[in-house]
């Protein structure tokens, strides 16, 4: 079997995604926010040649529309905070996609700010329920009283109980419901019940001691768009986020953040890192290793790489990645033009690895052919 | 030649042939995965994948109502995949032209379970990929990654039977001259 056949076995076998439920989900989520707009698109170029045929129309007749041309926007009247009472089918768009549907005629909501950076709306009386799209940008915030919520992209419903409490409840992704100086993040699947005024102090006592418990990092937005695989939109975030990192494996996760969104040079001082301060850790040889890789392959330093590649071998020890980081090494120096180190190194891989699957590529390489 | 991947694009989808009446959603939840697999293997970039899946089933909700056998969705729905990963393609490769090229990371496109040597393999495929017309590259994908028959491959491409095997003739060459 050629290198071309079984590169073409690995491909048709191991290339493939592995979307889950949730990730679907969001993605129907998505998919139906863009026809939306697409069809409120069509909706508004059909009103705005309607109207413009309708303007040429007057001319045509002699009549003069007066000060028409300044008449009120769709987008200003789109921003007024207008409160909508009812019914599922009375849906309010924000300009990102995001939805709110409020649950019934007794439900008044209303949309305060509608900006790219900032999302607010307020719910003064009833149910309403909320699919925010994902955006790491913009904060998505419900107000319902005393108590807000914060979301960086779920499905939701909120509701202000006739008791003056207010219920929220989670189906999809994590929200932070924030009251007095407390906080509580609620996931997937949870609901809790707030009371509607910061003033009940054992509400606030106990929202109080969850903050103190939970763990910043794990709703770093920037962590949740890596872990998506949006390693463009994580890639932006890394900066303001980096002093609240936790070991390895976000130093991992924001190489990969960095490798992957064509950012070698900001990889490698995160991969440097973790072979720095976790050499004992495996996560470390993998660091290695990937320095090897990209100063080769990205950034055309073969010296380098050849440092790497044999850093990764020595912290392998006698492991899985010691037969391909040798390999790469004797690849690395042949380009750096160390004829006699690469070769050396060959004859290494050779007498260790007489059975390698790289030992004919190695031994080219080497010159020991 | 997988045999998996024969069938993708022929067999009819019995399981939706109960249903006549196929949703977008119910379409995205149905094939969005088989999508993106078809256009992750073709593309090799596993960044776009997503916003190209969601231009396929754009597509798909435009032309739903033109889908008289809902038992050959799955076939349809992979036209529409080829066609828009066949429009990603020649984007980029126009994008090139002027310098503006992604660096794309080719080695990891598989999964954990593959060693970091066959990862490099995989990315000397790609590599050699990009280096094929947009025609080339399809028809070769097409035919020894998706395993599609010639007429197939032809239909797909939008070309005679001939042209056809002409670009997977040259694919195949140029893959072997690289790849070995």
């Amino acid at each position: 079997m050629t290198d071309l056949d079984r590169a073409k076995d690995l491909i048709r076998k191991g290339i493939k995604v592995d979307w889950d439920e949730q990730y679907l989900e969001l993605g129907a989520i998505r998919l139906k926010s863009r026809r939306d707009r697409r069809r409120r698109a069509i909706a508004f170029v059909s009103v705005v040649t309607a109207c413009a045929a309708v303007l040429m129309g007057l001319r045509w007749h002699g009549r003069n529309a007066g000060d028409g041309a300044s008449a009120p926007t769709a987008a200003a009247s789109a921003q007024a905070p207008t409160p909508v009472r009812g019914g599922l089918e009375r849906a309010l768009h924000f300009s990102d996609g995001s939805l709110a549907f409020p649950a019934d005629d007794q439900t008044s909501l209303s949309i305060v700010d509608d900006t790219p950076s900032r999302m607010t709306a307020e719910l003064t009386s009833g149910r309403s329920r909320f699919e925010v799209m994902p955006s790491p940008s913009r904060m998505f915030a419900v107000h319902a009283g005393a108590v807000t919520v914060i979301v960086i992209g779920t499905t939701f419903t909120i509701e202000r109980a006739a008791s003056g409490a207010v219920d929220v409840s989670v189906e999809h992704g994590r929200v932070r419901v924030e009251l007095g100086t407390g906080y509580q993040e609620l996931g997937a699947g949870e609901s809790a019940s707030f009371p509607a005024s910061s003033a009940d102090p054992a509400s606030t006592a106990a929202v109080q001691a969850t903050q103190r418990r939970s763990t910043p990092s794990e709703t770093l937005p920037w962590r949740v768009l890596a872990e998506q695989r949006k390693f463009q939109e994580a890639f932006r975030l890394l900066p303001a986020a980096s002093q609240t990192w936790e070991g390895p494996r976000d130093l991992l996760l924001a190489a990969d953040s960095a490798r992957l969104s064509g950012h070698p040079e900001a990889a490698v001082k995160y991969l440097a890192k973790i072979v720095r301060q976790y050499p004992t850790d495996f996560s470390a040889q993998l660091a290695a290793f990937s320095l090897g890789s990209i100063y080769l392959d990205q950034l055309n330093r073969p010296g380098d790489a050849a440092f790497r590649f044999g850093q990764a071998r020595t912290l392998a020890g006698t492991g899985a990645l010691s037969d391909d980081a040798l390999a790469r090494q004797v690849e690395a120096l042949a380009r750096f033009g160390d004829a006699v180190q690469a070769r050396a190194r060959a004859e290494e891989y050779v007498r260790l690895f007489p059975a390698g699957r790289r030992v004919a590529l190695v031994r080219k390489l080497g010159g020991i052919d | 030649m997988s045999s998996t991947h024969l069938r993708l694009m022929e067999a009819p989808d019995v399981s939706t042939s109960a249903g006549a009446n196929m949703t977008v959603e119910l379409a995205y939840r149905r094939y969005a995965p088989f999508a993106a697999g078809l256009i992750l293997r073709i593309t090799g970039s596993r960044e776009s994948v997503e916003d190209l899946v969601q231009d396929v089933f754009l597509l798909v909700a435009s032309k739903l109502g033109t889908l008289r056998q809902p038992e050959s969705a799955k076939a349809w729905i992979a036209v529409m995949a080829v066609n828009v990963a066949r429009g990603a393609l020649r984007k980029r490769k126009l994008l090139s032209r002027f310098g503006f090229t992604a660096v794309e990371s080719y080695e990891d496109l598989a999964g954990d379970s593959v060693s970091p040597f066959d990862r490099l393999l995989i990315g000397r495929v790609y590599r050699a990929l990009d280096t094929l017309t947009v025609e080339e590259r399809m028809a070769w994908t097409l035919r020894h990654l998706e395993g599609e028959k010639l007429e197939r491959v032809a239909q797909l491409c939008r070309c005679s039977l001939s042209t056809a095997k002409r670009r997977i003739e040259a694919g195949q060459l140029r893959l072997q001259e690289v790849v070995g």
